[in-house]
């Protein structure tokens, strides 16, 4: 967790000292948008997704919607610990805050599902805020702590107020609200899943941009030393609270998608379990990549049904779960800064030696 | 810090992201693309009877896999024996964790791609798969407690397996008000529905309990409640956690010397895992509302019903389950649906809960002696309990059969 606050740790690279590293990047950095290789490979990725819904079942459309709501979760998990430096164990009750908003909305007031998950950003937003306020005072792992308090107590809450939340057998619907216009030809979960890859990558170039330029360095500067930030003329304060408003706001609108999608909120789904599962996809995907909130959140969806489907069975005790630890474990091991992180990594080295022998 | 990630290996980044896009998308892409109509779409005569589980084979509730082999153990029987009218039973386990999420998922790929006709879900999590089901039009068997799992106006499709858990409540008041009119009755639960569900049925019974407390799963050490409840005078406790909590408080009793009249929930009162580990002579004399037959009880060893059950797990289950109390609770249901299977006909769906409903009177190796299952209140198929108590080494007789279908009347 202490090089997710830090960042990654530096890689003491070859001893030759090569000056094309640093000054490659400066340059592709100079290129318009749409002359770098990274917009059409995002552009080509997203094409993809486009293309996906017609060609998988129903079914694995279902678990793929459920990996992109919570990427954009995990999206705003890397805004805050990636980027700002904070941390928050608790991001899974924000999650559940945005499903229950906008579960309770839609079910008990009729509203519609975009009024309902509009509602449910801007009350996973304020949560986020006040929960930032101590965020001013306490920093890292008194924060960590904290934060597991309210993934700690937020389950509880719910099944606390039953009037409101159901209880905890929670909240239903006879079916996801989230439907296909009838103009398009598409089934419940094509339209779904369409639906949360638009929102998810508006969600990642919105957050790409706004770390990027004049507040992208004032965040990096709050990460590395809010200290310095502050005598640079950064408001450390009212930025900290920005962060975790935008985070918790994020994670709030992967939830109400969620929830809605599933039709179905209920207080186990929002264990402090769930909080801490998303923290790993996290640093698991790389928490300062935005491909990682993508592969992180596949890596705790997908590994452990497959090992489950593998080794599961009902005489064979916790052996699935000692797999997916294990697993986890090495990824962390030799993937320090998440798979995202640590391929690209280990890839920009093998383009720079390419480069450097074409140059030879 | 000039770890701000260049274009380079951004690019790269983005192709792995696209590569593991289509990557999880080919490892689950299926290739039999047969969506079926749900409900019981397998008529053909001889095709198997494709059954669905979902239960937590990990996590924090892994414990409950034993009920899933105990019910696969009855399946395999069945099939041995010819399986229900010719057809054989596919039933098709998958672990959901206790993750709502992942039991949504589950059901979604037991019903569209295994075309399972009847779906077997584990605790009060179904609540949230029973909505999909039910518009899937197939058949739901929970195996909840919860009073939310036998609103049959609500969820047509869902059963509730095990009784309502307010009942066991208004039987321990019953049995209280009849032995000690004037005991100053406490309830040590766990902080969920299970224990507000117990209190619940006490009230309706006419006993409100001077003492409730509650304490969240997987907290053993429970002194501090016990001195709580000794100084406000409780005498009467109906003892309610769950696990490895509920022997280390029978221990903990008989340390500190704080003897009650004490009721111990139903599912947490077995030899094996609760008054075993306790120590005998720390349970004797309590009492239990008790459906089912503990397979670990010397009293069962001859019983037909408990014999078959062993050696049906022994053969085609794990063997170490041949004492456990969840296995035999699966293994009975598994033995209720068999039996509305073979009025269905081997379908689901309507014909299932038709089937369900209409079940008057039949025996079932997993219940007491004297009880038959039959649908009752909210469909469900127990609801008659007896009053047991410990003598030290086996649960005896300490009352008669009482019917949850008499008590909801009065």
């Amino acid at each position: 967790m202490a090089t997710s606050i830090s960042g990654p740790p530096t890689r003491t690279e070859g001893a030759a000292p090569t000056p094309t590293p640093t000054a490659a990047p400066a340059l592709a950095e100079l290129r318009p948008m749409w002359r770098r290789p990274v917009t059409w490979a995002w552009t080509a990725l997203f094409v993809v997704a486009l293309v996906v819904p017609f060609l998988i079942s129903d079914y694995d459309l279902f678990k793929a919607t459920r990996v992109l709501t919570i990427a954009i979760a995990v999206a705003g998990l890397n805004l805050l610990i990636g980027r700002a430096g904070q941390i928050s164990a608790g991001h899974g009750a924000l999650y559940g805050l945005g499903a229950y908003t906008a579960m309770i909305l839609v079910k008990e007031l009729g509203w519609a599902w975009p009024g309902a998950v509009l509602a449910a950003v801007v009350v996973s937003g304020a949560a986020g805020w006040l929960i930032g306020l101590p965020a001013l005072r306490v920093r890292g792992l008194n924060l960590g702590l904290l934060t597991i308090a309210i993934a700690a107590i937020f389950p509880l809450l719910l099944s606390r107020f039953e009037g409101l939340t159901g209880g905890t057998i929670g909240l239903q619907l006879a079916g996801s609200p989230i439907t296909p216009p009838a103009a398009l030809a598409l089934t419940p979960e094509q339209f779904q899943f369409l639906l949360l890859v638009v929102v998810l990558a508006v969600v990642l170039v919105l957050l790409r941009n706004l770390t990027t330029g004049p507040m992208g360095r004032a965040v990096e500067a709050l990460r590395v030393n809010p200290l310095m930030a502050r005598s640079e003329g950064v408001d450390v304060n009212r930025l900290t609270l920005t962060m975790f408003a935008i985070s918790s706001a994020v994670a709030g609108l992967g939830g109400a998608l969620g929830g809605l999608v599933l039709a179905s909120t209920v207080p186990d789904s929002y264990s402090m379990f769930f909080s801490l599962t998303l923290l790993s996809a996290c640093v698991v995907g790389g928490s300062r990549t935005w491909a990682g909130s993508l592969v992180g959140s596949a890596f705790i969806v997908y590994l452990p049904d497959v090992i489950s489907q593998q080794i599961g069975s009902t005489t064979g005790g916790q052996w699935s779960q000692l797999v997916y630890a294990v697993a986890l474990l090495l990824t962390l091991f030799f993937l320090p800064a998440g798979v995202a992180g640590g391929a690209g990594r280990w890839l920009a080295r093998l383009t720079r030696r390419l480069r450097r022998r074409s140059h030879a | 810090m000039s770890v701000a990630p260049g274009p380079i290996p951004r690019r790269v980044v983005v192709a792995l992201a696209a590569g593991s896009l289509l990557l999880t998308a080919a490892c689950s892409g299926r290739a039999d693309e047969s969506s079926g109509s749900g409900a019981g779409s397998n008529t053909g005569s001889d095709e198997p009877i494709v059954v669905g589980m979902s239960f937590p084979l990990s996590g924090p509730l892994s414990g409950a896999a034993a009920v899933a082999d105990g019910a696969a153990a009855y399946f395999e029987r069945i099939n041995a024996e010819g399986g229900v009218g010719g057809r054989e039973i596919d039933y098709q386990v998958l672990d959901d964790a206790y993750d709502p999420a992942r039991q949504a998922e589950n059901a979604r790929q037991l019903v569209d791609q295994e075309d399972a006709g009847i779906v077997l879900t584990f605790g009060g999590i179904s609540s949230a798969t029973a909505p999909y089901l039910n518009g899937q039009k197939v058949a739901h068997v929970a195996f909840g407690t919860q009073a939310a799992l036998s609103d049959t106006d609500a969820t047509p499709y869902t059963r509730g397996w095990f009784p309502d858990g307010s009942w066991e409540g208004q039987v321990v008041a019953q049995h209280i008000q009849d032995e000690q009119p004037d005991a100053s009755v406490g309830v040590l639960g766990i902080a969920n529905d299970l224990t507000t569900s117990q209190v619940d049925g006490m009230a309706a019974a006419g006993l409100t309990p001077d003492k409730v407390l509650t304490v969240p799963p997987g907290v053993v050490d429970l002194t501090s409640q016990l001195n709580e409840l000794r100084a406000a005078g409780v005498d009467t406790l109906f003892l309610a956690v769950v696990g490895p909590a509920q022997p280390a408080t029978l221990r903990t009793m008989a340390n500190i010397g704080y003897q009650p009249t004490t009721y111990l929930y139903s599912a947490a009162s077995d030899l094996a895992t609760s008054v075993g580990p306790a120590g005998p002579e720390n349970a004797t004399d309590a009492f239990t509302a008790q459906y089912f037959k503990d397979p670990a009880d010397p009293r069962w060893a001859d019983d037909e019903g408990v014999q078959a059950f062993k050696e049906d797990i022994a053969e085609y289950g794990d063997e170490a389950n041949a004492d456990s109390y969840l296995a035999i609770e699966g293994y009975g249901a598994a033995a209720a649906i068999v039996a509305a299977l073979e009025d269905s006909g081997g379908e689901g769906g309507d014909a299932f809960t038709e089937a369900w409903d209409s079940i008057d009177g039949i025996d079932n190796p997993a219940i007491l002696p004297d009880m038959q299952l039959s649908a009752g209140p909210g469909s469900r198929l127990v609801h008659q309990y007896r009053v047991l108590q410990f003598d030290g080494t086996s649960w005896q007789d300490a009352g008669d059969v009482v019917d949850a279908d008499d008590l909801a009347q009065g």
